[in-house]
């Protein structure tokens, strides 16, 4: 036979359906275990219902809660403090950074601006190297042309240059005699001639 | 015009202390087993509907509010560490005012019995929750409620078995 001792538990909790208790108040007519459970669970349920009501509650006065609350509505408050003012630091320090941002970037342009000016006048200068090396290279060229004709016609007889060698070395050299030579015609009363009568003073780049 | 809609009559907090503070403690014990934790739990447990009254949104009783909100402060007590797990102290013992022989064999046999079976029993024979009121504060299902505390039952029955 089945037993419902299930059925009793939620009989004596008030909690079995009516259709149910039929079956479990005819199964309790024939079943003297049943029974027997029956009654022992409700001597349990009074005994732990009288357990709970004997028991001695010794608690603390309301005033002593009073005092709790207190302490800890303190406590709230001055953790709200806590976050109001962490909040308003963080929304102050936001604004800081966009701020420093637009600065930042303002900054940055113009950087950049000087960056570009900086790379134009490094073009220009090494434009400007390089016209003087070719000047250099040219002087050169006629310095040793000059040295070529000195080495070639002797000083105080006259020479006639089919073609001059360089016209501006023909100047210095009219210029350095104070006397005008017609041209392709030279008469040098110089007792010596030196370099830097030839030398073609140096073009150097801006 | 008067809210005829209440379900209860609402109790402000010293009264409510009043009213249910001993049930509270007596819930208390039965999940934590200690009488001065137990005591102390009454306090918090006020302390935090005190804190949480404005989020209280009466789907429930204050009590039951107050139940769950002690459920849970109980639950975390047990696990936190510094727990003092001397539940069978002499303050238990003494908390009877009757010495019957037979209430101290229940209550020996409740204090065998785990937190859960205990609260269970707490809840449907002491305080008469309703299986959906008990599931409501312990977070289980109705059917989990009803065989949990058949088994409850089956256990004490056990203990006390001499007894009847």
């Amino acid at each position: 036979m089945k037993h419902h001792e299930f059925e009793i538990s939620q009989f004596l909790d008030n909690e079995l359906p009516i259709v149910e208790q039929k079956t479990l108040f005819s199964h309790l007519s024939v079943c003297d275990e049943c029974s027997k459970a029956m009654s022992d669970l409700i001597k349990i349920k009074q005994g732990v219902k009288s357990v709970y009501d004997e028991m001695h509650v010794e608690l603390k006065d309301y005033s002593s809660l009073t005092t709790l609350l207190e302490s800890g509505r303190k406590k709230r408050n001055i953790y709200r403090t806590m976050f109001y003012t962490v909040t308003a630091a963080s929304i102050l320090l936001g604004f800081f950074l966009i701020l420093l941002e637009g600065n930042y970037s303002s900054l940055e342009n113009k950087y950049l601006q000087l960056q570009s000016e900086g790379s134009r006048l490094q073009d220009k200068y090494t434009m400007a190297l390089n016209e003087n090396k070719r000047l250099s290279e040219m002087n050169k060229n006629n310095f040793d042309k000059m040295n070529f004709l000195v080495a070639k016609y002797k000083i105080g007889e006259p020479v006639t240059l089919k073609s001059p060698p360089m016209k501006s070395a023909t100047k210095i050299i009219a210029s350095s005699n104070k006397k005008r030579i017609p041209t392709g015609v030279m008469y040098g009363s110089l007792e010596k001639i030196t370099k830097e009568d030839f030398l073609v003073p140096q073009i150097i780049g801006n | 015009m008067n809210n005829i809609n209440l379900k209860y009559e609402e109790f402000s907090l010293p009264k409510l202390y009043e009213k249910f503070s001993s049930d509270i403690f007596k819930y208390s014990l039965s999940i934590l087993k200690h009488y001065e934790e137990a005591q102390d739990a009454v306090q918090e447990v006020f302390v935090k509907y005190a804190e949480r009254e404005n989020s209280f949104k009466k789907e429930c009783s204050q009590k039951t509010w107050l139940l769950i909100i002690a459920r849970s402060y109980c639950y975390n007590r047990l696990k936190s560490k510094n727990f003092n797990n001397e539940r069978l102290d002499d303050s238990f013992i003494q908390s009877y005012t009757v010495d019957f022989e037979s209430l101290m064999d229940i209550r020996n046999a409740l204090l065998q019995l785990s937190e859960e079976f205990n609260e269970l029993i707490f809840l449907k024979d002491y305080s008469g929750y309703s299986y959906k009121e008990i599931a409501e504060i312990t977070e289980l299902s109705i059917e989990n409620v009803k065989i949990k505390l058949f088994r409850a039952r089956q256990q004490l029955k056990k203990y006390l078995s001499s007894e009847l």
